[in-house]
């Protein structure tokens, strides 16, 4: 009888393990029993991937206001519950969805993820500070976890061909810069930075290319003037920033992309918050436009 | 006692004050060229002053980037070191400063709540203001849970006020930072005190408060130096106590809210310069604010531009050096006092 026992626990346990789903993170790997049906996600670049799969969230770490998703990612998914400020979401209200899985950013919430494990199978990926090479590495790992590798995989292969087909009409090797400024201070979106990546895969050149190390970098306007870009879109957080100050200064007019009216404000959530592969996408429509309608007017 | 000096031993500290201003000069010529990527050298800002061309990049930089900035440095640096002798001379306690007393504190907080928009109208209201209404409701606070307002003074209780006060300031920042995130990015960067974006708005703010609390700070001379002899010898020669002390108060209040307005809560420059002018000129406090403000001007000139070298090209807030600097000399002195006590 025991014997009959065992055998039948051994085929259940293998039976598990066949169904099981295994994907390595970045602090572990995460088990999962069967394909998870209620996901939360602590960082922006996981809802592009998760609206990319088609799965809507239970629950995200969207600072207390959904607007900060862009409209195209956001017109892709249900509501939402708020889990509160991404550095900080509340482990109550993660709780409180029952979700099956969570997916956090490894340099937001590594101090939090046993905490996190304890709710749920916690995967931890790559995010704030990410490249656009890691980015996709991390959204492939989020298929992983749906078990649709290869839906993904086809979905990059397509995003690949239509960045390759915005990367021919560019033919430019301009420097452009990206910057979010909020009130105390202008940040610059170096080569290691989403932003950054974005416009090196177009074939764009940064102005900073030695900045190799930290993906944003913190300015003065002396070092703006400097790196001199020939294109340079900002990201403002705020009404008066760091940035409308500098335009008093008799240097700003220096800078060659405000010399030939190629200072752009753009929306610091597409740019900044939401990296992926949808917001990629539309990033670069808006640097062709903009590099087109520019050669156009010369 | 030595209520009248000898002739010869005031002016002699007058020639060393009188010598703190060269060294000013060069202090000054090094934060307006060193550090740059566009090769300044002295001989720029020489042509600059003889004939201004605004087509010169060299020129630009320095007249509209590194002149603010180093104007900034020098008063911003003047304020918290004269405010920090105040503070020690009405205290008669050597690790008073605006850093140590949660003044610095209160009025970052008073930055955060705004900067981070945690409350709406707050951050509608000019900076100055709230920064003064930080670093005056820290300074009211030290000032009555401290006992400043009775005779005799603890120092004890002083201090423990002053540090429980700017741990409980530091850490509703930190809160305050927090429950705003991405917003209050740059607002935690400006915690450390920065010298990176200041213009000549920013001058133009700092410099007439300076200006005010350095005359108060004169006038306060001569009352903390009775002080100096001891509250009550103090009443006795006629001295005001509770005007001293209100006065007080108020010029610290006055620059330490004008310096964090413009660079944000910048350390222990209001601790050390007071020590080193002491060592430089004596206990005279109607020199000793002379020598303060001009050392603390020296200081954080010279600090600024090490900053700027730090990760050069890069900017780094000043905050860091003096923090690091400054946490040493606190050490230094507080062995100094234990082994004073013991011998």
């Amino acid at each position: 009888m025991l014997r009959v026992l065992s055998l039948f626990l051994v085929l259940m346990l293998y039976g598990a393990s066949l169904a099981e789903v295994r994907v390595a993170g970045e602090l572990g790997d995460v088990v999962l029993p069967a394909p998870p049906q209620r996901v939360v996600a602590l960082e922006f670049s996981f809802v592009d991937a998760l609206a990319t799969l088609g799965v809507s969230p239970v629950g995200v770490a969207d600072d207390g206001d959904a607007a900060r998703v862009i409209d195209p990612i956001r017109a892709k998914l249900d509501e939402w519950t708020s889990l509160g400020s991404r550095s900080q979401p509340s482990l109550e209200v993660i709780a409180s969805l029952n979700p099956d899985l969570i997916i956090a950013d490894v340099e937001r919430h590594a101090a939090v993820y046993e905490d996190l494990q304890r709710i749920a199978p916690t995967l931890i990926l790559k995010s704030r500070g990410e490249t656009y090479e890691d980015n996709l590495n991390a959204v492939m790992k989020v298929a992983q976890a749906f078990g649709q590798e290869e839906a993904m995989a086809e979905r990059i292969a397509q995003h690949n061909a239509i960045m390759d087909a915005y990367a021919a009409q560019v033919n430019s090797n301009a420097t452009v810069q990206f910057a979010v400024s909020s009130e105390k201070g202008v940040w610059l979106h170096g080569p290691r930075a989403y932003a950054g990546g974005v416009i090196a895969r177009l074939g764009l050149n940064s102005p900073i290319p030695e900045e190799t190390e930290q993906a944003y970098i913190q300015i003065t306007l002396e070092r703006l003037v400097q790196a001199n870009p020939d294109y340079f879109l900002v990201g403002e957080y705020g009404d008066q920033t760091a940035v409308d100050t500098y335009k008093q200064n008799p240097l700003w007019s220096v800078i060659t992309a405000v010399k030939n009216d190629h200072y752009v404000e753009t929306d610091p959530r597409l740019w900044s918050l939401n990296r992926g592969m949808i917001s990629a996408e539309i990033m670069a429509g808006e640097l062709v436009e903009m590099l087109g309608t520019s050669t156009a007017a010369q | 006692m030595t209520l009248a000096l000898p002739v010869r031993q005031t002016l002699s500290p007058l020639w060393r004050i009188g010598a703190l201003l060269p060294v000013l000069l060069v202090a000054f010529g090094l934060a307006l060229t060193s550090y740059s990527q566009f090769d300044l050298r002295l001989r720029d800002v020489v042509t600059l002053v003889l004939a201004f061309d605004p087509d010169n990049l060299k020129h630009q930089v320095i007249a509209s980037l590194r002149l603010p900035r180093a104007l900034a440095a020098t008063f911003v640096g003047a304020a918290l070191a004269v405010a920090g002798l105040v503070m020690q001379g009405m205290t008669r306690n050597p690790l008073a400063s605006p850093s140590v007393f949660g003044v610095s504190s209160g009025a970052a907080l008073a930055f955060a709540v705004s900067a981070t928009g945690l409350i709406a109208w707050v951050a509608a209201l000019p900076l100055l203001l709230v920064t003064f209404c930080g670093a005056g409701l820290a300074g009211v606070l030290v000032f009555f849970l401290g006992g400043l307002h009775r005779t005799p003074i603890h120092p004890v209780r002083v201090i423990l006020a002053g540090v429980a006060l700017n741990f409980l300031f530091l850490s509703m920042t930190r809160g305050a930072v927090i429950l705003a995130d991405e917003n209050a990015y740059g607002v935690f960067h400006w915690l450390t005190g920065s010298l990176g974006n200041v213009t000549f708005d920013d001058v133009r703010l700092v410099v007439p408060w300076t200006v005010l609390g350095l005359a108060g700070a004169l006038w306060l001379g001569q009352p903390l130096n009775l002080l100096r002899l001891g509250e009550e010898r103090m009443q006795n020669l006629g001295g005001g106590l509770r005007q001293v002390r209100w006065l007080g108060s108020l010029v610290v209040v006055l620059l330490v809210a004008a310096a964090v307005s413009v660079a944000g809560p910048i350390g222990f420059v209001g601790l050390m310069v007071p020590h080193i002018a002491r060592a430089l000129i004596g206990s005279d406090y109607r020199l000793l604010v002379l020598a303060c403000a001009l050392l603390g001007a020296i200081l954080l000139l010279v600090a600024d531009t090490l900053a700027r070298g730090l990760r050069f090209p890069n900017d780094s807030p000043v905050g860091i050096l003096t923090t690091l600097l400054g946490a040493g000399f606190f050490l230094f002195l507080a062995r100094r006092k234990i082994l004073e006590a013991m011998a």
